[in-house]
């Protein structure tokens, strides 16, 4: 198969793993302008992926907390406040949760270790959110009304 | 006799380097493998290698400026350290120790 320009998805791929090790996504983009196959790009990008070849640098782990806590400690404090309606459908607006499954799939088939993150977020997030909660168990919220129920619920 | 001998991926890399000189970056380096070698490489595996050569202190590496035919992505240039000389030297010293001890093959 000949092609002059590798597809949108090895595109992105490589967009993606450029993060990782830039200089190998381009020599692979350069290696393709020569060769023009498609097959060869995609079992270099497949090694090199096997072979941990991306995996030199790597986005610190305590980057992904922040985004997390804030959301966890609120779900945890609205929990014992008054309950509200959760779309558990797709977080992103716009997205099914068929496309999200479908990028959970691709995510696991191009860069699996994506998920060690996701996991590692997620507990810290909880940890992280409920140790704001118990901080916070003696400080009523601005509103009055949730002021002494949160009171009466953490202490 | 040296602690670490390469293996002769690495040492096919490090001729290789050698052999092109300044402009020692991945691409280059695969093909001179490919056509001197008569051995298909991953470029992959190739880096995977020069990263271990590079933590060993065999190699250098430096990055040049971003060129538009690679997307706009730098390449990364090898140097072989005097270190890296070396080892070469070592490894190919003890390979033709072991063929002096080999029966003349047919």
């Amino acid at each position: 198969m000949k092609r002059t320009r590798p597809s949108s998805l090895a595109r992105w791929v490589l967009r993606v793993l450029a993060d990782r090790n830039e200089p190998l996504a381009g020599d692979l983009l350069e290696a393709f302008q020569r060769r023009q196959s498609a097959l060869w790009l995609w079992g270099q990008l497949l090694l090199a992926l096997l072979l941990g070849s991306f995996q030199s640098k790597r986005a610190p782990v305590a980057l992904n907390l922040t985004p997390i806590d804030p959301v966890v400690a609120e779900w945890l404090m609205s929990r014992k406040l008054t309950p509200r309606r959760v779309n558990l459908s797709s977080p992103v607006e716009g997205v099914g949760g068929l496309g999200m499954m479908l990028f959970g799939l691709l995510l696991s088939s191009v860069v699996p270790d994506v998920w060690w993150f996701v996991a590692g977020g997620i507990a810290s997030g909880i940890v992280l959110g409920t140790a704001k909660v118990y901080m916070r168990r003696n400080h009523a919220l601005p509103d009055e009304r949730d002021g002494p129920l949160v009171r009466h619920y953490f202490t | 006799m040296p602690r670490h001998l390469l293996t002769d991926f690495e040492l096919m890399i490090l001729l290789a380097i050698l052999r092109i000189g300044e402009e020692a970056y991945g691409v280059p380096i695969a093909e001179e493998i490919e056509r001197t070698g008569g051995r298909r490489v991953v470029l992959g595996a190739i880096y995977t290698a020069l990263d271990r050569l590079e933590r060993n202190g065999l190699v250098s590496s430096s990055l040049g400026d971003p060129t538009p035919e690679r997307g706009g992505r730098a390449k990364r240039f090898f140097t072989v350290t005097p270190q890296g000389i070396r080892g070469a030297k070592e490894t190919q010293r003890a390979l033709v120790a072991l063929w002096k001890g080999v029966p003349e093959l047919r």
